[in-house]
């Protein structure tokens, strides 16, 4: 019985704030923060496609911000972010079946993981950076409202 | 509810398992992954090739049969893993059951009235412009 009031002196279990994470613990959390991030950003695009389809006008008064050069790199971001996301989700179900279950072959296929989102990345990056090297183009894509309405109602006449 | 004072320890312990659901949610979830990956494909790949596109290439892309179909597949299938990936996170960090239960209830709720909008919004972009 004496024994009792020592519970107090055991050590703490590692917990997040004092335990340094091992390689696979990091993926792991980073992977669900990551998903949570997505979440966020797809609640975003739905609503602001939702929002265009309603209301056209907002298309163009969008356009002026998605014109902006940084938001290609926002963009470009958010897909290595989708490509991170979808290969922990093929490693989660490689788990499930049984394959790669162990602390080895964990680091390997995140690695796996880590190198073909940045590869993925950096060929969308590839196939979109005739962008900056042509900027009239832009200008002259972003129609006014009555023009738009125009075109819409020459599509239907179609 | 029997007296817990006269109640054996395996009646004590009766019913506070395993409900028999996580297969199910776990299955689900690594499915939605699965059938994500074209649909998010179609999707980078709409978003590349509509990069500059006007209001009308976009409503023009958007009614295309194929783009109208893979995107009410997309906000559906998205939606209900992330609904599963969100309901874990809930459960894991959140140990008030109470306030566990409103945010894992509301947030499907939510999910439910956002996919239902995007849909009918795919519907009025298939339906109004001539296909």
């Amino acid at each position: 019985m004496s024994e009792a009031p020592k519970i107090h002196e055991r050590p703490l279990s590692p917990h997040l704030q004092v335990y340094r994470l091992p390689y696979n613990a990091i993926m792991s959390i980073s992977g669900r923060m990551v998903g949570i991030g997505l979440c966020l950003s797809l609640i975003a695009l739905l609503c602001w496609f939702v929002a265009i389809v309603w209301n056209p006008s907002l298309f163009d008064q969008t356009k002026m911000f998605l014109d902006n050069p940084l938001t290609k790199y926002v963009a470009l971001l958010w897909a290595f972010f989708v490509f991170f996301y979808i290969g922990n989700g093929i490693r989660h179900v490689l788990w499930n079946i049984g394959v790669g279950l162990n602390q080895k072959a964990g680091i390997i296929s995140g690695n796996i993981v880590l190198l073909l989102s940045a590869v993925l990345t950096i060929g969308l990056w590839c196939v979109t950076c005739d962008e900056t090297a042509n900027p009239t183009t832009q200008t002259a894509v972003s129609t006014s409202i009555e023009e738009t309405m125009v075109q819409e109602e020459f599509i239907n006449a179609e | 509810m029997p007296n817990k004072l006269i109640q054996s320890p395996l009646g004590k312990a009766r019913g506070l398992g395993s409900a028999h659901h996580g297969a199910m949610h776990n299955l689900a979830h690594d499915i939605t992954t699965l059938v994500n990956i074209p649909l998010v494909a179609w999707v980078i790949y709409s978003i590349v090739s509509l990069r500059s596109a006007s209001y009308s290439e976009v409503i023009a892309w958007m009614s295309h049969p194929v783009s109208i179909v893979a995107a009410i597949l997309f906000v559906m299938v998205a939606l209900k893993h992330f609904a599963l990936e969100l309901q874990v996170v809930f459960e894991d960090y959140i140990s008030c059951k109470c306030l566990r239960m409103i945010k894992v209830v509301g947030m499907k709720l939510f999910f439910i009235a956002l996919g239902v909008t995007t849909i009918i919004s795919i519907l009025k972009i298939a339906f109004t412009s001539g296909i």
